[in-house]
């Protein structure tokens, strides 16, 4: 689909209107709508994959469904909302398919609760809003097991609620609560060793 | 009756406040646990700076989010 001729005459309509004459089988309007978000969604399907040409994949099947599959398409969300959950599931698929590599890996969650917290509310808040932070934040987040990693992705940088999420994995809410702490509390430890390395 | 040793019993608490941190922060504990997490963190400054730390993890993941939105 992302290889079809895009009009420029309908470059100035908004998403609804695109998906109006798609849903009329209109092949140029759903090829706008689909070059308008692949980038972003190859980027939130790579944070999930790890891998170019797994997103790259995940993305055109992602596409083609949401074209096969428009007239499901009720428009309670935005479309762009509605091709991410498409694009979620067929990563979570992928993932599915690719077994236990990353999974079988759990965290070590050690609490030492005894020692002593490193005090983040010293540093400037420019830090944190720097690129460079943000960089380290996106790496650190790669580095964490599957599980934990899709779990942290779909509540906190897409912004999916607990249900959603667990819906959209197949599991439990406890199960997807006790994934998202633990990913967060390692992504939090792993900030702490980003912070120690400045004072190095 | 048993004894626990005050430091243990705090680090107990310490625990139990820490793994309860994510569904404080999202709001998905009930009043009762809401209000044994906040007792504890007005007395132990190791769990409050743990607190802020995931706090300001979890905000910049959600800048994550957004900056793709705007990209």
């Amino acid at each position: 689909m992302s290889s079809l001729a895009v009009p420029s005459a309908a470059g100035h309509l908004d998403d609804q209107a695109l998906v109006e004459r798609a849903r009329r089988g209109d092949q140029e309007a759903f090829g706008l709508l689909a070059e308008r978000h692949q980038t972003r969604l190859r980027r939130t399907l790579y944070r999930l994959l790890r891998d170019c040409d797994a997103a790259y994949d995940a993305v055109q099947e992602a596409i083609t469904r949401a074209w096969l599959n428009l007239e499901r398409f009720e428009g309670r969300s935005q479309f762009s909302t509605w091709l991410t959950r498409i694009g979620i599931n067929e990563a979570y698929r992928q993932l599915e398919r690719a077994g236990a590599r990353g999974r079988a890996r759990e965290l070590e969650f050690h609490e030492a609760v005894g020692e002593r917290v490193p005090d983040w509310a010293s540093l400037p808040d420019a830090i944190f809003e720097s690129g460079e932070f943000l960089g380290a934040v996106e790496r650190r987040l790669g580095e964490l097991p599957d599980d934990y990693r899709v779990a942290v992705v779909l509540r906190d940088v897409e912004g999916l609620s607990t249900a959603e999420a667990a819906e959209l994995l197949g599991i439990g809410e406890r199960a997807l609560k006790s994934r998202l702490h633990r990913g967060r509390m390692a992504l939090r430890a792993q900030l702490d060793e980003y912070f120690a390395e400045g004072y190095v | 009756m048993s004894f626990l040793h005050p430091v243990r019993a705090h680090q107990q608490r310490c625990r139990a406040t820490r793994a309860a941190m994510s569904d404080y922060l999202d709001r998905e504990l009930s009043p009762e646990e809401e209000r044994r997490v906040e007792a504890h963190l007005r007395r132990c400054p190791g769990c409050r700076r743990m607190l802020a730390n995931l706090s300001r993890t979890v905000r910049s993941l959600r800048r994550l989010g957004s900056a793709d939105g705007a990209a």
